[in-house]
C-alpha cells in the first residue's frame, strides 16, 4: 500500500463502508495493528462512540462458583477403563466373527454402528479421551473387514481360474 | 531484572503459564481461568441471547466446556478468541434447542425504551442502542458485539467465524448500516451522535 497511515479521505470511506472489498481489507488489516489509526477510525465512527456509552452488565454472583462446581465433579472419569472398553469392543466383535459365516458384512455393519456411537458421543461433548479409543475400535474393525473381504475376493479369483 | 521488551509480554506469558497449569489439572489455575473468562462469556451471551437466564445457562455451559477441554486449545489462537468461539457455538446450540426462530424472539432486557424526546442522557442512548441491537438479525449483531464490545481485531473475527476478512468487513459494514436504521426507528429521529 502507498501510505504509512490511512489517509483521512480513505479512512472516512472505510468508516462509511463505501470502499471496495480489497481496499477495505487492507485498511482493516492496518487498523488491526496500528493503535493510532484505530483511534482515528473510532472517533470518526459515531456508532463506536455510542457503543462506548454502554455499561458492562453485572456478572451473576454464583456463576463462577457454579462453573467450578461442575468442572470439579466432572463428566465421566473413565481413566484406564476407556482404552479397555475399546479393546473389549474389538474383542467382542472378533468373537462374533468366529460364530458367523459372513464376517466382512458384519464387520462393516459394526464399524458403522460404532461410528454412529462416536457421532453421538461428540454431539453430547464427551471428552476426547473417550472418543479416541472408540474411533480406534471402529477403524480396526473396518480394516479387519476390508482385509477379510480382500482375501475372499482373492479366493474367488482363484476359483475362477 | 527483566528487559523492557520481555516485560511487555509478561501478561501473555502469565496467561500461558496459567493455561498450561490448568491443562495439567491444577485447580488453582482452573479457578484463575474461570475468574478471568466467565465475565467475558456471560457478557457475549447476554448480548446475543438478550435474556439473563439464557445468558447465564449458555455462559455456564461454555465455561464448563472450555475448562474440560483445555487439551483441545490450539495456542496459535488468542485464548479469548478460542473461548468466544465456544461461546458462540453454545449460544447457537442453545438457541436451536429452544427452537426460537431468532435471538430476537427472546424476551428483551430493555423493553421500556424511552420516546425520542427524552433521549438525551448517556444512559438513554445506551438503552436505545441496546434496543436497536435487538432489532437487527443475529448474524449482524454478532460481528458488532465482537468488534465493538469484545474489541476483537478484524482478523480475529475472521478466524472465529471462519470467513475471509473481506466477507467479515462486508458484514460489519452492513451491520452498521442496519443498526443505524434500527437506531433511527427506536429514537424516532437522528442516528447516534449524528451518524449518517
Ligand atoms: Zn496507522
Amino acid at each position: 500500500m502507498p501510505w504509512l497511515h490511512v489517509p483521512d479521505a480513505l479512512l472516512a470511506s472505510f468508516v462509511r463502508g463505501t470502499l471496495p472489498d480489497d481496499e477495505a481489507s487492507s485498511v482493516a488489516l492496518h487498523i488491526d495493528d496500528c493503535g493510532a489509526c484505530q483511534a482515528r477510525a473510532t472517533s470518526a465512527d459515531p456508532l463506536s462512540q455510542a457503543f462506548a456509552s454502554v455499561d458492562e452488565p453485572a456478572l451473576p454472583t454464583e456463576l463462577i462458583t457454579g462453573v467450578l462446581a461442575r468442572v470439579e465433579t466432572g463428566g465421566p472419569r473413565l481413566g484406564a477403563a476407556v482404552p479397555a472398553a475399546g479393546v473389549g469392543l474389538a474383542a467382542a466383535a472378533a468373537l462374533v466373527l468366529l460364530l458367523v459365516g459372513d464376517p466382512s458384512s458384519l464387520l462393516s455393519g459394526l464399524g458403522a454402528l460404532i461410528r454412529a456411537a462416536e457421532a453421538i458421543l461428540r454431539a453430547v461433548d464427551v471428552p476426547l479421551a473417550l472418543i479416541t479409543p472408540v474411533w480406534f475400535a471402529a477403524a480396526a474393525l473396518s480394516l479387519a473387514g476390508a482385509a477379510i473381504t480382500t482375501r475372499r475376493m482373492e479366493g474367488r479369483e482363484t476359483l475362477w481360474r | 531484572m527483566a528487559a523492557p521488551a520481555l516485560r511487555l509480554h509478561d501478561a501473555q506469558n502469565d496467561e500461558a503459564r496459567w493455561i498450561d497449569a490448568a491443562r495439567d489439572g491444577d485447580p488453582q489455575a482452573v479457578a484463575w481461568l474461570a475468574e478471568r473468562y466467565t465475565h467475558t462469556v456471560y457478557r457475549f451471551a447476554l448480548r446475543m441471547m438478550r435474556n439473563e437466564q439464557d445468558a447465564h445457562d449458555a455462559a455456564q455451559e461454555t465455561m464448563v466446556k472450555v475448562l474440560r477441554n483445555l487439551q483441545r486449545y490450539d495456542k496459535r489462537w488468542r485464548f479469548q478468541t478460542w473461548v468466544l468461539s465456544i461461546a458462540r457455538n453454545t449460544c447457537i446450540d442453545e438457541f436451536r434447542r429452544r427452537k426460537r426462530k431468532s435471538y430476537k424472539e427472546a424476551p428483551d432486557i430493555a423493553d421500556d425504551s424511552p420516546g425520542p424526546m427524552e433521549l438525551t442522557s448517556r444512559r438513554e442512548r445506551a438503552s436505545s442502542l441496546h434496543t436497536a441491537m435487538g432489532d437487527i438479525p443475529p448474524m449482524y449483531r454478532e460481528v458488532l458485539v465482537l468488534y465493538h464490545f469484545e474489541h476483537l481485531k478484524y482478523r480475529e473475527i475472521a478466524d472465529l467465524l471462519d470467513l475471509p476478512i473481506g466477507t467479515v468487513m462486508n458484514r460489519i459494514f452492513r451491520a452498521r448500516k442496519k443498526l443505524r436504521t434500527a437506531y433511527q426507528v427506536v429514537t424516532g429521529d437522528a442516528a447516534p451522535a449524528g451518524a449518517t
